[in-house]
C-alpha cells in the first residue's frame, strides 16, 4: 500500500509513521504540509472533470497528521477532499459558539442549512438523500455506533470524487469536517495527554486525547462514529466518501490498540 | 601509541584532581559521585548535610519500593499501574569500544581540536583564534553547520529531516568505533543551535556560541564504581602536557577508605564526609559582595507570560510550553571551576558539566539525560531518552512541610503532572522515531519517581525511559539533531511552541535547555538536557542562569512561578 502522510508540523507525525508501518507493513512517505503539492500534482482537483491526461494517483491513502491551530489555517487540503463542488460555506469560527456538551447543538442547524444544493457529479440521488438523513440533527446519526457503511464508489474509481481515501487524525479529522461545513470550536477544559475510554465495536477501548478544539457541529454528510462519555465526537466519517477521522490519537503510547484503530479505518475506507 | 596511567581514588580526591585540572582550563563532565544513590534505601551519606538528612533518607528506605529496573520494563502507560520509585538516572555513560560500563566522570585536558560555531565573541578577539577554530563571526546554524559538526566528528553529513538536504544513501554505515578515551569529543549544543531549523531567527543578544566540540590531548576518567582514575593521552600530545598530567595524577591522595571489594568508599569512616580539598585548592566559598541583577521576567512578568501561554493552549496552538526566566548575578570574582565542583559535592546530580570558552564558563548541574546511544559488543545501537516532568515540592512553606514516604505516590497519581510527562513521552517518541528502526520505539518505567539529589532540594520528580534501536544508516549525530532541542524543555507540538517561547521570553536561553555532549563515535554518545545550568563571563562579571516550568492547560501561574523559583535555588543559594 502506498501511503502519503502529510505532516502539519506536528510532533506526533513520526509516531503515526511508525504506527502505520506496524499496521500495514508499508512505510509511508512523509511530506510537510507546505510541500504537499509536490506529492499531489496531477490529482484531479474537481470531481467529474476527469482529465484523461492526468496521471493516476500515486497513493492509495492520504493520512492527515495532527497539528496545531484550526482547520482554517490549512486550506491546502481542500482540493484533496472532494473538490470545490462539495465545498460549502463555512460557519465562521468566531460565531460558532456553541454548546459544549456535544455535537448536536444549535450550530448543527447552521451546518445543515449549508447542505450542498448541487450534489457532486457521480453521486446518485440516494446519496443525496443519505446526506440529508445523516445530518447532525438526526439522533440516529449521532448515536455512538461502530457500523460503517461501505463507500458509495470504490476508491480511486473514475466516479469517486475523492482522489484518494483520507484518514485524518485530530486536526486531520477537524479539517475533513470543516471542509463540509462542520464547526471546530474550543473544548471547555482542554484535554492533553490524558487517556479516555470509548465504547466502540463492542468493546471498551482506551484512547489518548490531545485536543483544545473539538467538532461542535458536523459537516454535511459527516457521520459520527463514536462519542466519549461527555458527548465529544471521537470518531467520524463521511457517509459516502472515503474520508474518516479520529479525534483521539491512535499513535500515542497511551492508546494500547493503535494498530487495531488503523486497520479498522483501512477497512472502513475500503482498503482492506 | 597511547599512554594510560591510573590510580585508585575516592570522590573527594577526584574532586580535588578535577578542580586542579579545571583551574588550568580543563573541561569536565561529572556523573553522580555516589553509585549508591541508585539505591533508595541508602542514605546519600550527607554531603555536608546534618544527620537530619540521613533520617529523611531512612524514612525513604522504609517506604521505597526499590525495583529492579530490568524487571520493571514493559508497561506502556496505563494510568493505574503502580509507579516505581527509583533514583535519578545514573549519569554520563560513554565508553569507547564497549570497554566498560556504568557512569563515569570525564576530564578533558588540553584541547587538540576544536569546533566553535557562532561565537559572538569571535569577532572581537581575532588573535585568540585556535588553529582549528572556525572564526566566522556569523554562524547561523543550518545544514552547513550540521555538516561541520559531522565533519569534526568524522561522521557522514546528517540526512536533515527538517532541511532540504538530499536524502542520504540508506545502506548501513560502516562503523569505526572509537578506541580510547582521548578520542571522545566533549562539548555542547546551545538551545539557540536548534532554532533555525524550526524557522526561528533569533536576534536576542548572546554571550555563548551556538555549538562547541573539542577533542583533547588527554582525557582522565574516574569510575565511581571502582575508584579507578585513568588518564588516556594522545600519542601526539606535547610531552610537557603528558608529564604535567602524570604529576597531577601522582598528587592525587590515596582513597580514604577501601572496602573489601576493592571499591573506593564514598564516605569517610565517620559517615559524614565533607569536601576538604588538599592544601592549595581552596574550596568554593560563598561570594561576599555579590549583587543580584533583575531577572528577565519577575513574578509579575512571568505569571503574565504563563497566562498568555494558557491562551495559546486553549486556542489549540500548543499542549505544553516551557516558559523560563533568567536570573543574573554580578559576581566578578566568581571561580567557575570551584563553583562546579562545589555543586557536584553538595548537590550531586547525574549530569554535571563545566566548559570554558575563553573567559566564559558554562556550569551545569543537570539531573536529566537527553539521549544516550551505545552499541554493546558492536551490535545494534540502542537509544535511550529519559525525559523528566512533573514536580512535587515539599518542605517549609509548601503543602507538604516534610518529606513523607507517600509523596512519590502522590505525585505519580496527580493527573496534571502525569499528563505533563505523558505528553513529553509522546513527543520524545516522535523525535527519536525519525532515526530509529520502525517498531523499535518503546516506553518503559512510565512515571518513575525520584527525589532530586541533595537533601536540600525538596523536590520529587518523575521520568520515563523511552527506548529505540538506531537505524543502521543513521548516526548518533543524526539522532541528536533530529530531536534537538529536547522536548521536555520546549513543549509540544515543538515547532509552534518554540515560536511561542521565542516571543514570550525576553532573554536568549543560550546554553540553557541545550545539551552537554560526549560523543565517542557514530554509535556512542551521551547527552544531557542543560537545565540547572548557568554561565559566567569574566569580561562582565555576570553570572546568569535560567529556570523554567512546563505550562499545561491546568497550570496555575503563581504555582509555576514558585516552581521556577525553587529550581533556581541551586545557583541562587550557592552564589548569593
Amino acid at each position: 500500500m502506498r501511503i502519503l502522510l502529510a505532516d502539519n508540523h506536528d510532533s506526533f507525525t513520526r509516531n503515526l509513521e511508525h504506527l502505520l508501518v506496524a499496521a500495514t507493513g508499508c512505510v509511508p512517505t512523509v511530506i510537510p504540509v507546505d510541500r504537499l503539492d509536490e506529492a499531489t500534482t496531477g490529482w484531479p482537483h474537481a470531481p467529474g472533470e476527469a482529465n484523461p491526461a492526468a496521471p493516476a494517483p500515486r497513493w492509495d491513502l492520504l493520512v492527515i497528521s495532527p497539528g496545531p491551530g484550526t482547520p482554517e489555517e490549512y486550506p491546502q487540503y481542500g482540493p484533496l477532499l472532494g473538490g470545490e463542488a462539495t465545498r460549502v460555506a463555512r460557519v465562521p469560527h468566531a460565531t460558532s459558539a456553541t454548546d459544549p456538551t456535544g455535537p448536536t447543538g444549535p450550530a448543527g442547524d447552521g451546518a445543515q442549512a449549508h447542505l450542498p444544493t448541487d450534489p457532486p457529479a457521480g453521486q446518485s440521488a440516494e446519496t443525496a438523500t443519505e446526506l440529508a438523513a445523516t445530518s447532525p440533527t438526526d439522533p440516529s446519526a449521532t448515536a455512538p455506533t461502530a457500523t460503517v457503511s461501505p463507500p458509495c464508489a470504490p476508491p480511486n474509481s473514475p466516479h469517486c470524487p475523492v482522489p484518494v481515501p483520507v484518514l485524518g487524525i485530530c486536526l486531520g479529522l477537524q479539517i475533513i469536517n470543516a471542509h463540509f461545513g462542520g464547526v471546530t470550536a474550543p473544548l471547555p477544559g482542554c484535554v492533553h495527554g490524558k487517556p479516555d475510554t470509548l465504547h466502540y465495536a463492542g468493546q471498551v477501548r482506551t484512547v489518548a486525547r490531545y485536543h483544545s478544539l473539538h467538532l461542535s457541529a458536523m459537516g454535511a454528510g459527516m457521520r459520527v462514529l463514536a462519542h466519549n462519555g461527555q458527548g465529544v465526537v471521537m470518531a467520524a466519517r463521511h457517509a459516502c466518501l472515503p474520508l474518516m477521522g479520529y479525534q483521539f490519537h491512535p499513535e500515542s503510547f497511551l492508546t494500547p490498540d493503535g494498530v487495531w484503530w488503523i486497520r479498522h479505518a483501512l477497512h472502513a475506507l475500503g482498503l482492506r | 601509541m597511547r599512554c594510560t596511567l591510573s590510580a585508585c581514588v575516592d570522590a573527594d580526591a577526584f574532586a580535588s584532581f578535577a578542580l586542579s585540572c579545571a583551574r588550568q582550563g580543563a573541561d569536565l563532565l561529572l556523573c553522580h559521585p555516589d553509585l549508591d544513590h541508585a539505591n533508595v534505601g541508602r542514605a546519600y551519606a550527607g554531603h555536608g548535610d546534618s544527620g537530619a538528612g540521613d533520617a529523611l533518607h531512612a524514612e525513604a528506605a522504609a517506604s521505597g519500593q526499590h525495583l529492579d529496573p530490568v524487571g520493571a520494563t514493559g508497561a506502556t502507560g496505563a494510568t493505574g499501574a503502580p509507579h516505581i520509585h527509583t533514583a535519578m538516572p545514573p549519569g554520563w555513560t560513554v565508553w569507547p569500544d564497549g570497554a566498560g560500563q556504568g557512569p563515569c566522570c570525564l576530564v578533558g585536558i588540553g584541547p587538540r581540536q576544536e569546533l566553535c560555531l557562532g561565537d559572538p565573541a569571535s569577532g572581537t578577539a581575532p588573535g585568540s583564534a585556535h588553529p582549528h577554530r572556525d572564526s566566522s563571526p556569523d554562524h547561523e546554524p543550518g545544514p552547513h553547520t550540521d555538516a561541520a559538526l559531522a565533519a569534526f566528528l568524522g561522521l557522514p553529513t546528517p540526512a536533515g529531516t527538517h532541511t532540504a538536504a538530499p536524502t542520504r544513501d540508506t545502506s548501513p554505515l560502516p562503523w569505526q568505533p572509537a578506541r580510547a578515551d582521548h578520542d571522545i569529543a566533549l562539548g555542547f549544543l546551545a538551545y539557540t543551535y536548534g532554532l533555525p531549523r524550526f524557522g526561528i531567527r533569533s536576534a536576542k543578544p548572546r554571550v555563548l556560541p551556538h555549538a562547541l566540540l573539542r577533542r583533547y590531548h588527554a582525557v582522565a576518567r574516574w569510575n565511581p564504581a571502582t575508584g579507578a582514575l585513568t588518564l588516556s593521552v594522545h600519542p601526539n600530545a606535547p610531552p610537557d602536557l603528558a608529564a604535567r598530567c602524570a604529576r597531577l595524577l601522582a598528587d592525587v591522595p590515596p582513597p580514604v577508605l577501601t572496602t573489601p571489594g576493592g571499591h573506593a568508599a564514598f564516605t569517610a569512616p565517620t559517615g559524614c564526609a565533607v569536601f576538604t580539598p588538599p592544601v592549595g585548592c581552596a574550596a568554593f566559598t560563598p561570594l561576599a559582595g555579590c549583587a543580584a541583577l533583575p531577572p528577565s521576567l519577575d513574578r509579575a512578568g512571568y505569571t503574565a507570560g504563563v497566562r498568555e501561554v494558557l491562551c495559546r493552549i486553549r486556542a489549540g496552538d500548543t499542549y505544553q510550553c516551557n516558559l523560563s526566566t533568567r536570573f543574573g548575578l554580578h559576581a566578578p570574582g566568581l571561580d567557575p571551576a570551584a563553583l562546579s565542583l562545589h555543586l557536584w559535592r553538595t548537590r550531586p546530580a547525574p549530569f554535571h558539566g563545566l566548559f570554558r570558552i575563553g573567559g566564559r564558563h558554562v556550569v551545569s548541574a543537570s539531573p536529566e539525560r537527553f539521549l544516550r546511544v551505545d552499541a554493546p559488543g558492536g551490535g545494534q545501537a540502542r537509544v535511550l531518552s529519559q525525559p523528566i516532568k512533573g514536580t512535587l515540592a515539599f518542605g517549609p512553606g509548601t503543602p507538604h512541610p516534610a518529606w513523607h514516604p507517600g509523596l512519590p505516590g502522590l505525585l505519580a497519581a496527580t493527573p496534571k503532572e502525569r499528563a505533563e510527562l505523558s505528553m513529553i513521552v509522546d513527543l520524545v517518541r516522535n523525535d527519536i522515531s525519525a532515526d530509529c528502526a520502525h517498531g523499535s520505539v518503546a516506553v518503559a518505567r512510565h512515571c518513575a519517581t525520584f527525589r532530586v539529589g541533595g537533601v536540600a532540594s525538596g523536590l520529587v520528580q518523575m521520568y520515563s525511559d523511552v527506548t529505540g534501536t538506531l537505524r543502521p544508516d543513521r548516526t548518533c549525530l543524526d539522532l541528536l539533531l533530529s530531536a534537538f532541542p529536547g522536548g521536555s524543555v520546549t513543549g509540544c507540538p515543538k515547532r509552534r511552541t518554540l515560536a511561542i517561547i521565542e516571543a514570550g521570553e525576553p532573554h536568549s536561553r543560550e546554553v540553557y535547555c541545550g545539551s552537554l555532549l560526549a560523543i565517542a563515535d557514530a554509535r556512542t554518545m551521551d547527552a544531557s538536557i542543560a537545565i540547572r545550568t548557568g554561565w559566567h563571563d569574566a569580561a562582565t562579571g555576570r553570572f546568569e542562569h535560567c529556570a523554567g516550568s512546563g505550562i499545561v492547560v491546568d497550570s496555575d501561574p503563581e504555582s509555576e512561578y514558585e516552581e521556577t523559583w525553587a529550581k533556581a535555588a541551586n545557583f541562587r543559594e550557592v552564589c548569593a
